[in-house]
């Protein structure tokens, strides 16, 4: 590890984590301002929101054979935590992930941290702990603030969902930036490690979209990393353990990928 | 430290479709001064990625202190010291903090040093990088390869966009070190920064080392331009006997005549002084007259009007 490199990518980050922790935050204060008034017309809403179709449902990530409006979990699951946020939380989590090392070529700085006596691989995992430690701030201040919602406007969160739901989105955004890492370690262009993190995002997210549609196609799911990531089942203390280890899994590997691809591969800026 | 300072043999590095270096072979003594001589596109960059460790040679070898510079590069890198070709540095730091960053994966950083190398290049060091000229970019990179006080220099054009003053000064001081026993490859375009500092030249074209020789030989080889404005036309062929000196165009009827001349002056001196001379122009010497020297019959720049036998 490589102290000097850990406090240079915190310092980068910094302002970024900031400013979507905050937005976050306060998206998440504010939906839980409404679950009061939701729960005094609980049924009314429950009638009115299976009017709608299947399809919208899945596209915002909330299984309808689920508890859909009937709790303050259920509740913050369909307004933030299944599209809202991962949406928001993957765009900071790729464009970090790609920046780490496609954009220092891409902006020729990677010759000067790249002519220190340290191997690139020391350099690159402490520019992957540095992004680690953001997303726990990310999603740190994302509970902390749901946990706030839910004691100001009578929500019903345990301690035990508040950590589960903390270790999902933690490795439900590990995945994807050992993703990114390795995208940028790959590549010489920001632009093309995130693009292409993109994509994938895109695909797994419209595998998931369409796997839950019909019975035909379910074995699709198993394509997607979206399928391993249920806040709903975390919030209320139920989150299988597979699942955040299979994002860990995928993370770890791809952030090792990382390392041993930015090992070799030549700096052509 | 018994190894040379850097061993090239049989380098060579191609890119997919492109050409990058061509069986490079070359070593570097300790204590000297070696230019690495190319204009742009030979393959003098190439050549110090590969010495860096960024670039993976295709064949042969490249050795820093008998180290192998792809799968040793990181220990290679505590005696090193580099400065990019194409300087581009993090634009929101402050040039404090950027000596301070590079400087924490070093150990044994002498403040008295670090003190000195600030004073003599002043390099400003409270503006974020962003507000500084290109000239006071180039001192922060020159200032932070320099803070180790490495055994090894590698400099790729390490002088572009300096003034010249700076340039000057920079000079001098690589001099200097070069008498404190340190190395120093540095490369360039320009002939004349090279013939002012180096003690051996490797000149490199298309990707192939043409020649390795001394500074003094250097100098015999190339030519200087010379152009020579007359009062009335002079007959070309009043130089054809001078040693050293060659008829490179003659325009307006012999009213204008381009000379190369190879450190032959004193004979051209007295030629001159009979003919009716108005105006004349003695040009520092360029990279295409040692090119001459080497391939003369492919790259003698075609004459204005008519040339001279």
């Amino acid at each position: 590890m490589s102290w000097p490199m850990i406090a240079k990518t915190l310092r980068d980050l910094r302002w970024t984590s900031f400013w979507y922790a905050l937005g976050l935050v306060i998206y998440i204060v504010f939906l839980s301002s409404f679950y009061p008034t939701l729960e005094r017309q609980r049924e009314q809403f429950e009638q009115l929101f299976r009017q709608y179709p299947e399809f919208l449902f899945r596209v915002f990530g909330i299984d309808p054979e689920r508890a859909m409006m009937t709790s303050f979990a259920g509740f913050m699951h369909a307004e933030t935590f299944g599209f809202i946020w991962p949406a928001t939380a993957l765009i900071f989590v790729v464009l970090s992930g790609a920046a780490v090392v496609a954009q220092e070529i891409e902006r020729g700085t990677a010759e000067f941290w790249l002519s220190v006596p340290v191997s690139r691989a020391r350099l690159l995992l402490s520019k992957q702990v540095a992004l680690l430690t953001s997303i726990l701030f990310v999603v740190l201040t994302s509970t902390a603030a749901l946990a706030l919602g839910s004691q100001a406007f009578g929500g019903e969160l345990t301690a035990r969902g508040l950590v589960q739901l903390t270790i999902a989105l933690t490795s439900f955004l590990v995945s994807f930036a050992g993703l990114a890492t390795l995208a940028s370690a790959i590549a010489s262009e920001r632009s093309k490690a995130a693009g292409l993190v993109g994509g994938v995002i895109l695909l797994m997210y419209l595998t998931w979209v369409v796997a839950g549609l019909t019975e035909d196609v379910r074995w699709l799911r198993y394509l997607s990393l979206l399928t391993a990531y249920d806040p709903l089942a975390a919030m209320l203390g139920e989150l299988p353990w597979y699942k955040p280890a299979l994002h860990l899994i995928v993370g770890l590997g791809a952030g090792i990928g990382a390392l041993v691809v930015f090992s070799r591969r030549d700096i052509v800026s | 430290m018994t190894a040379p300072p850097i061993a090239v043999e049989q380098l060579t590095r191609s890119y997919d479709s492109q050409r990058g270096v061509i069986d490079l072979t070359f070593t570097v003594q300790p204590g000297e001064i070696f230019g690495f001589l190319g204009p742009n596109g030979a393959g003098k960059t190439t050549t110090i990625r590969v010495l860096m460790g960024f670039l993976r040679p295709t064949s042969g070898r490249a050795r820093v202190f008998g180290l192998d510079c792809w799968t040793e590069s990181t220990e290679i890198k505590k005696h090193v010291g580099y400065v990019p070709g194409d300087v581009r540095l993090w634009e929101n730091m402050t040039g404090v903090q950027f000596l301070d960053f590079l400087c924490a994966f070093r150990q044994h950083i002498d403040p008295a040093w670090r003190r000195k190398l600030l004073e003599r290049f002043q390099v400003e060091l409270d503006k974020r990088i962003k507000h500084l000229s290109r000239g006071n970019r180039q001192k922060l990179a020159l200032v932070q390869a320099l803070l180790h006080d490495p055994l090894l220099l590698i400099l790729d054009e390490p002088t572009s966009g300096l003034d010249p003053l700076m340039q000057h000064e920079f000079l001098t001081f690589l001099r200097e070190e070069r008498d404190r026993g340190k190395t120093i490859f540095l490369s360039s375009h320009q002939l004349s920064e090279v013939e002012r500092v180096a003690d051996r030249v490797g000149i490199i074209r298309e990707g192939r080392l043409v020649a390795v020789l001394t500074v003094e030989e250097l100098k015999r080889r190339r030519t200087r331009p010379m152009e020579l404005v007359f009062a009335q036309p002079v007959d070309p062929q009043r130089f054809a006997d001078l040693p050293g000196v060659r008829v490179l165009s003659v325009q307006d009827d012999g009213r204008r005549i381009e000379l190369g001349v190879q450190d032959e002056l004193p004979a051209l001196l007295r030629r001159l002084a009979d003919l009716p001379v108005i105006d004349m122009i003695y040009a520092p010497p360029d990279l295409e007259s040692v090119f001459l020297t080497y391939y003369q019959a492919e790259t003698i720049p075609p004459t204005r009007e008519e040339a001279a036998s």
